[in-house]
């Protein structure tokens, strides 16, 4: 409490009145997670301690998302490299498990921001949004084959998704079913329309899937 | 000296080891939040610059020599981060809205002096602010905190003393304004 005559107030009495200002306590699960977003932001933007600092402008963060692509924790990165071994086979079970988990993990990490992990012939990409404002909506699993490599991709319904330089949109309809739209181009999961493209097309709800 | 185990998170993290560094992060990150929320009174921000901190504690890791203890050396670029944030943004009419609103939800039951004394401390200037933080809340010496603030032991002395006068004579003035305003 303050007392009276402050102005003749000792200096540890003063110093015992700042100490006894608390700071508001955080949720365990913060101080369990911060850690992890620090080391995310490292892997997305430098390589190693000597590395200048690159944070670029939001408009940058989505060209960088695509092009350099983003690993996030040591964990994630483990879990990427086994996912990207087991990628030349078909999707299985495990794999979708894992793709399932690993999702869950970015988008802990990111939450309402991650709109597209891809799975290509280069490795593995995150596309984050410049803001948290992605819409929450069950997650997508889409693996494209063009006969030599596969790409794969989890992302949600509305978000755009590009292979061999062409782009196409994603979207669930309410019956579960995936469809792929682009240029000249529709693929459904429900009715096999096929667009005339070479591509060998999969999708599923990885909601589906119990994790 | 680092205890062993930290030294080795620390060497590996200098060669790039980001779960070393996570290792390290965690061990020093209520520290550095404690510091960056005093200094600034507001969660958000506190969260922000803790985050900077190990982000430019990771990329100047190569600079970093055994001569200090790693929670100085940290704690230095936290300080040093938190009088750059000062500056950049003049941000004093968000950061006592902030601070009014922390108190509000997480603190109903302090006594409104225990707010008034935050509120006066974040009217203090930066440098003095820091220097006050070092001293009276983290008990460390005016050399210690010379050797975080990067200033002189007698610059810290003669902060600490500013600071203090500079606080007495805000709490006086709001102790006076409630006065006014119970009568």
């Amino acid at each position: 409490m303050l007392k009276a005559g402050i102005c003749t107030m000792k200096n540890n009495e003063l110093d015992r009145l700042l100490q006894s200002i608390r700071e508001p306590e955080r949720a365990p699960e913060y101080w369990n997670e911060f850690p992890k977003k620090v080391v995310a932001h490292l892997h997305w933007r430098v390589g190693g301690p000597s590395g200048a600092d690159p944070r670029p402008a939001p408009g940058i963060r989505r060209l960088a998302g695509w092009t350099l692509g983003l690993a996030t924790s040591g964990v994630i990165v483990a879990l990427a490299v086994v996912l990207w071994r087991e990628h030349e086979s078909r999707p299985e079970a495990s794999q979708m498990l894992r793709m399932g988990k690993y999702y869950q993990e970015i988008e802990a990490l990111f939450p309402n921001q991650l709109e597209t992990i891809v799975f290509d012939p280069q490795g593995t990409h995150l596309v984050l949004a410049p803001e948290a404002d992605v819409p929450a909506s069950p997650p997508l699993y889409v693996r494209i084959c063009d006969g030599k490599n596969c790409s794969s991709f989890v992302t949600f319904s509305g978000q755009e998704i590009q292979l061999a330089g062409q782009k196409m949109t994603v979207l669930s309809d309410a019956h579960g079913g995936i469809i792929l739209t682009g240029d000249r181009f529709l693929w459904s999961s429900a009715e096999r329309i096929d667009g005339g493209s070479h591509w060998q097309i999969e999708a599923r709800n990885l909601s589906s899937i119990p994790l | 000296m680092e205890p062993d185990e930290e030294r080795d998170w620390i060497r590996k993290s200098q060669q790039g080891d980001l779960e070393a560094f996570e290792a390290l992060v965690r061990r020093h990150q209520r520290m550095i939040h404690s510091l960056t929320y005093r200094m600034t009174g507001s969660l958000p921000d506190a969260e922000d610059l803790a985050q900077d901190t190990f982000l430019q504690a990771f990329r100047q890791l190569s600079g970093y020599r055994a001569e200090a203890r790693f929670s100085t050396w940290v704690y230095r670029i936290a300080v040093n981060l938190c009088l750059n944030w000062k500056q950049r943004r003049n941000r004093q009419e968000r950061l006592q809205a902030d601070w009014s609103q922390n108190q509000a939800a997480s603190r109903r039951s302090d006594s409104p002096a225990l707010e008034q004394v935050q509120e006066a401390l974040l009217k203090l200037p930066p440098k003095q602010r820091a220097a006050v933080i070092l001293t009276a809340y983290d008990g460390l010496n005016h050399a210690e905190a010379a050797r975080i603030l990067g200033c002189s032991e007698s610059t810290v002395s003669w902060r600490v003393f500013a600071a203090r006068a500079h606080l007495k004579k805000l709490l006086a003035n709001a102790q006076s304004g409630n006065l006014h305003h119970e009568e």
